[in-house]
Formats: structure tokens, sequence, C-alpha cells
């Protein structure tokens, strides 16, 4: 059952809904820009110069200019720092108009399983990848309200309805062969799917649980069901009895950590690797690094942030700001977001550029549109236009 | 004696460093008489273990084989590779380590893979006068690169862990500087390790055997605990004075006068010097102790004439990673962006590469021998064109 929507969320699904209506017959006037400017990359200025680089456009094609007018869809709206900042086409606090936001975030997601993104000027609802749930009635403004993983008139995929009898367990129809649906309602199958073969809470049917008993006098071992049966010998969890003597050494193998049986008998690691948690470690680029205490964790130094270049070397992160410490071939960086990016060389304050709008780092640091004609940068490039004569070339 | 700089800063888009691997790999198997030296260099062989290192042929790419003055050089394995030092004793022993272990000798006709046994990064790389070349990366993987054992360089114990981000060798010493790497163990010890910056290779005072130890002044106390001063560059200029730079524009050299305070026994005493700059340096070379160059972000770049570091016109607004000379008037600055450029004793100026637009490459370090210049950087080597074919 859902609790009642937070009032913020209401008003902000109500002004999406209301964006969505009055903001889609917003017209979109084709952009000029592109292929024409020039790429700023290089980083480099003519020999012998020692003032401010040239922009993008330095270079551009005659018939260009410079520009100073935001072209659709990009406004200049109250919060931005610069000029034609806003990319009212994709923008989600300023969706087809400054001020016009679309519902998302955790809170609108957890909620409504859903969350809404500005597409094209509109604010378009969306389900929430992590879930399976899905927007079956076709009505957003209960958003993604069906879970496909346990609604049996919806299960896997909307209308999909369950045979009479059968549950959906995590978007399927029924146990896979060999389990048993014991009538739980997690709709999950590892807890509602049980072996009544080997299940200690169901043993040989639905709800006969084996009684507790002492163990047996042999390794690793217990009293259980087994066979359908319960006080049957077998392995406690993370054992087995591999060379099948359970009377002389009990349950011998730590399948967790033995790399001659690891995760099962006779499954051997390759040379080098070893087996943690019954898997195989590490992968061929990764490094076995000690932790301290016996823990061993796999790294590839050259793209673990908390390994980067070495085990135990963690890239300093952003203590503000946007952007996320990450480490590329052995040497820690920042990852800056589509738009921004780490021009003052300092880890704390992250991704502190927005090279997307600013005229004086567009499209990369220290490229500088021309400010004294108010060029703006949009996009990251310095906007230019069509000349109609008069214009600055 | 020359230095090399590896260092950390990267801000190349992903997309160029694919776009820059992907232009190496189409470079990788178009062997040809460049393969070994530049075109004016007349080629030469590769042995049948050798590394084939090709310049790429002329319109196979979007990009040429070669510029005016410099030629790419590519062999199997360094395309996903971060090329981080390059250091050259003479023009036939150069040698060259990188992300991955990565690491390479040049015997003036043919490159050769050098195994290490590990896939960690190797951020320096420097040789001291008894003709030990030494490879570092964290202190786990501190290698003497032409002395083998088992098979692979043979790695030393320092005793210490730390990330070792650059080395310089006068003699028989290599000083680097890098960062502490923080080890967690639990129960926390009762007296955790201090933090260092700056190690040094060499016999001890009393003559003792030659071995890695911190020499950094204790670290200043931050918030929680002691932190130091991120270097990122040395250049050794005798036994006696050592020069460091890093973030913020510090740089630093020890203070070897007679009055100044004792200090901690067995450490440096540094002095701070004005740089005018905050931004962070990279790179930092020398060719006496009255003329020192070092580069950094922004296309910084300060020169030391043994009276103060001045502010130097630079032609370059990428980031500087690496600089190196062969003379006062021949000095090489290479960095973000496939920026490279020259000082010829009056002013720098841009270098063309054959690398354009987006596949322009990050480089990262810059040595050589008299006109010999490598320049290496992520998925990409370069040499120059004017070899004279002499060591210098």
């Amino acid at each position: 059952m859902r609790a009642a929507p937070q009032p913020l969320i209401v008003s902000l699904l109500a002004l999406s809904l209301v964006s969505m209506v009055g903001i889609a017959s917003c017209s979109r006037v084709q952009r000029s820009l592109g292929e024409s400017l020039l790429d700023p990359g290089v980083g480099i200025v003519p020999s012998g110069d020692a003032g401010p680089p040239p922009g993008p456009d330095a270079e551009a094609p005659r018939e260009l200019c410079k520009a100073s007018d935001c072209p659709a869809p990009y406004t200049t709206c109250s919060s931005d720092t610069f000029r034609c900042e806003t990319n009212s086409d994709s923008d989600n606090d300023n969706c087809g108009a400054c001020g016009v936001k679309c519902p998302h975030g955790d809170e609108i997601r957890d909620f409504f399983g859903a969350e809404w993104s500005c597409q094209s000027g509109e604010c378009r609802m969306t389900c929430d990848p992590r879930s399976l749930k899905a927007d079956c009635n076709q009505n957003p403004a209960d958003g993604c309200e069906t879970d496909l993983g346990c609604d049996p008139t919806s299960c896997g995929a909307c209308g999909v309805r369950c045979p009479d009898g059968l549950a959906c367990r995590e978007g399927n129809c029924g146990c896979p062969g060999g389990l048993t649906d014991c009538g739980g309602n997690t709709c999950r199958l590892a807890e509602d799917c049980v072996s009544l073969v080997a299940d200690d809470n169901n043993c040989g049917a639905c709800g006969i649980a084996c009684p507790s008993e002492p163990a047996p006098p042999y390794p690793n071992t217990r009293l259980g069901c087994m066979h359908s049966e319960c006080g049957q010998v077998k392995c406690e969890f993370g054992f087995d009895d591999c060379n099948q003597d359970i009377e002389t050494d009990g349950c011998e193998s730590d399948v967790f950590n033995d790399p001659q049986n690891c995760g099962m008998c006779k499954k051997k690691c390759a040379p080098g690797q070893f087996c943690l948690a019954g898997k195989c470690k590490c992968a061929p680029n990764e490094t076995a690094c000690s932790m301290g205490e016996g823990i061993v964790q796999c790294a590839d130094l050259d793209s673990d942030p908390y390994n980067c270049g070495a085990c135990g070397l963690a890239c300093p992160m952003p203590t503000e700001g946007l952007g996320i410490e990450a480490c590329r071939l052995g040497h820690c960086t920042i990852d800056c977001p589509s738009g921004y990016a780490d021009c003052d060389g300092r880890v704390e304050n992250g991704c502190e550029t927005m090279v997307s709008a600013d005229p004086r780092n567009c499209g990369a640091c220290n490229v500088e549109c021309d400010l004294a004609v108010e060029q703006p940068c949009v996009n990251g490039a310095c906007l230019l236009e069509p000349c109609t004569g008069g214009g600055t070339q | 004696m020359s230095s090399t700089n590896g260092k950390r800063r990267s801000r190349t888009p992903s997309g160029l460093l694919v776009a820059t691997v992907a232009i190496a790999a189409t470079q990788l198997w178009c062997a040809s008489e460049e393969a070994v030296s530049p075109p004016e260099d007349g080629g030469s062989s590769s042995g049948p273990d050798a590394v084939s290192d090709a310049a790429a042929p002329d319109g196979e790419t979007s990009s040429p084989a070669c510029s005016d003055s410099f030629c790419r050089v590519s062999f199997p394995g360094m395309e996903a590779v971060s090329l981080d030092a390059v250091w050259a004793r003479s023009a036939s022993e150069v040698w060259l380590v990188g992300s991955t272990g990565f690491a390479a000798r040049f015997d003036g006709a043919t490159w050769r893979r050098i195994e290490t046994g590990t896939k960690a990064a190797l951020h320096g790389v420097a040789g001291t006068e008894d003709g030990t070349v030494w490879g570092a990366g964290s202190t786990q993987e501190l290698l003497q690169l032409n002395r083998e054992t088992g098979g692979k360089a043979t790695a030393v114990d320092a005793g210490f862990k730390a990330m070792l981000d650059d080395l310089s060798a006068f003699g028989s010493e290599i000083y680097a500087v890098g960062t502490t790497i923080k080890t967690y163990e639990y129960p926390p010890p009762e007296t955790p390790p201090m933090p260092d910056n700056i190690w040094r290779y060499g016999p001890s005072g009393d003559g003792g055997q030659p071995s890695w130890r911190p020499v950094s002044p204790p670290c200043p106390m931050g918030e929680y605990e002691p932190e130091c001063q991120k270097l990122r560059a040395v250049w050794v200029e005798s036994s006696e004075r050592q020069w460091f730079a890093g973030d913020e524009g510090k740089i630093f050299r020890t203070d070897a006068s007679s009055d100044a305070d004792a200090g901690a026994p067995g450490r440096l005493r540094l002095v701070e010097m004005s740089s005018s700059s905050l931004r962070r340096l990279n790179g930092l070379w020398g060719f006496r102790g009255d003329d020192i160059w070092a580069v950094g972000d922004q296309g910084a770049i300060r020169h030391w004439d043994g009276e103060a570091w001045s502010v130097v016109a630079s032609p370059a607004v990428a980031n500087l990673h690496g600089v190196w000379g062969a003379r006062s008037d021949d000095v090489w600055a290479v960095g973000e962006d496939g920026a490279v450029i020259h000082w010829d004793g009056t002013s720098w100026t841009v270098i063309d590469i054959p690398f354009s637009g987006e596949h322009r490459p990050l480089l990262r370090a810059v040595a050589g021998a008299g006109d010999d210049v490598w320049i290496a950087g992520e998925g990409v080597l370069l040499r120059s064109r004017r070899v004279t074919g002499g060591d210098r």
C-alpha cells in the first residue's frame, strides 16, 4: 500500500503535467550551430602570442559571423550564470520554459517507480530501469504502477497473465523446473521457490521442517534434509565432500576458498588466481591487492580509483561541486559530467567550470569567445551565425 | 643528467583516448624502414624477439606518420598504455615506462620489452652512474630494470609504502617524489606511520650499503593527521641541492646553507621559493643551477636564472606535464592535447606533431640524447627527425 504523496511531489507532478500540455506546442527553431565551428581542442595559441588564446571561431569560414542572440532552444533563465546557458529542450529544471521542472530524483522514483525527464521541451515519463515496474495503464498520473515481477495479470510484461494456480515470480509464471512454489509472497525466486529434496524447512513437502538435531561426528557436517528425508548427513554451507568419503574426513573441501575446488568439487582456478566466495579471482587484467587482515581484493590498477596505479592508492575525491574521482591508465583524475570540466586543476572543488556555457572556457578550458561583442558560448561552442551584413567575422 | 617527468593529471576525454588508441593500433602493423630510426637515419633492423616499431604510412589514417619534427613510433603492447616516463643515458640506451607495468629499452636500433611481473603503473625512470636503471611506481614495484631476477626485472623492497611519481638521478643517488600509501590495520597501530613526499636512494652517510629511505621534512599537521604537500616533479642539481615542484605552484629547493637549522636527522631542509604561480607544476628540469625550467597546468612556464623564478610567455594553454632539454637553448615541453613546445634560447614556439584535431594525445614525458628526442604519452611514442646520431 502506498503512502500518501508528499505535497512537494504532488505539486511537482502537477507542474510537470501542466508543462507537458502547455509547453509541448513551443515551436523549435533550427539551430545554425555546429558543423562550421572549429575544433577548439588543440590547446595551443600561435607562437609568440602571450595574450589570450583565440576562440574556436578564429579560423571560421568567412560566411559565418559572431552572434550574440540565444538560438532556440537555448535561453537565459534567472538562475543562470551565463547567457544562453539553459537548453530548454533538455533541462529538467527549465523544460520548455524557464522554471518548468520535470519531477525527478530518488524520492519521485521511489514513489512512482518512474521519473520525468525533459525531452524535446516536454517532461516525459520513464520507468525506473532498476525495478520491474511498468506503466501498463498508460496513465502517467500514477507513474509506473504495475510490478511486472509480481503481478499475475502482467507477469514479465504488460498483459501477460499467468495460468490459474501459478504465481508470478520475478517476472516468470511459476518456479523453474525442480523447484516448488510453497506459497511465499516475496515474488522472488530464491525465497519462494524451494527444493523439496533438500530444503530443511520444506522437506518432501511444503511446510515440513526438519527438527534440530545434534551435529554428526564428521567435520563440517550437520543433519538435515536430503533426498526429501530429514535426519540425513549433509555438508555445512560452503563445504563439500569432494573425496566422497564423508565418514573419514566429513565435508573436507572449503568450496568458498579452495582454489582446487572453487564453488564446486574439482573446479580449479587458473594459476595466479585465488578462490573467493566460491568464485575464481582475479581476472587476467586484475591484481590481487592485500587489504590487510587477510582480506584480498581484485583490482584493475589501470582503472580502479581505490587502487590507482598501485594497490591501496586511493584517488582524492572532490569535497564539493560536481565530478567523481576516477583512475585512468594508472593516473588519478576526475570524471566530469557532460558540459563541465576541472579547469583549475584542483580536485577539492571538482568540475567547477561549465564549459558548455562559459564564454571564457567554451567547450574546453581557456577557450574564450569574443567577450567584446558578448558572443555567448552555446553548447560548448562560441556562437556563430550566417553573416547578414555588418556582422563581426 | 637528464630528468624525466611522469605526471598524474589527465583530462583528455575518454573518446580521445579511444581514438588515440585506435590510431596507434593502425600504426602497429605498418612496418617500414622508419621503424627503428627517423627517416633521416637510414633505418635499421629489428631482431626476431624485438618489438616492432613502426611509423604509419602516409594516407592510411587521418594523421600522417611524421610531422616536420617528429615521427610516430609504435610497437605491440603500447596502444592501451600510458607511457609515463622516458629517460636516456645516451642515444643507444633509452628507457620507457608506463601503466600496466610497461617497461621497454631502446638500444639504438630496437625497442625491447622488459618483463616486470606487475600490472601496476610505473611513473618514473632514471639511472645511476653504476649503470643501474630504476623504474618506479609504488614501492611494491620498485624495479631495477636492467637487473634480472627469475626472468623479470629485479624488485627491491624499499621498506615503506608509497607511490613514486617522478625520479631524478645524480651520480649514485636518486631522488623520488610521491605520496605515501595509507594502510588500514585493525586495530590501528598506536604510532601510525608518518606520511612522506620525498625519498632518496643512495649510500648512507656512514658509507653503508645504498638503500631507499624517506628524506622529506616532517609534513605539517592537517585537519586530522599530517598532510604532505603534493610534489609532482624533482630535479637533482647536485648531491647538495635538489629541486622539487608540485601543486599550487609550489617550488622548493634544499637548503644547503651552513647557517640553516639542523632540521630533523636524516631529513632534507627545504626552502620554498616564489614561483608566481598557483597552477600545479608538473615538470622540472635544469641545465645548471642557474638555468632551471618548471612547467605546469594551463601552459604555465617558469624559469630560474639563479636569482629568481620568472614568468615566461607560453604559447600553450593546455596542461604541460614534462620538460627536458639537451642544451640551454634547446628545451622541450610536452602536455595535453598533443602540446609540444620548444625553447630556442629566445622564445617558446609550438612544434607540430603527426596528430591532428581530436586525435591529439595526452603527452606526459620528454627526454633524449642531444637531438635524438623522445616524447611519450597515452598510447603514443614520438621520435625527433633531426637525429644527429651522437650522444651529447
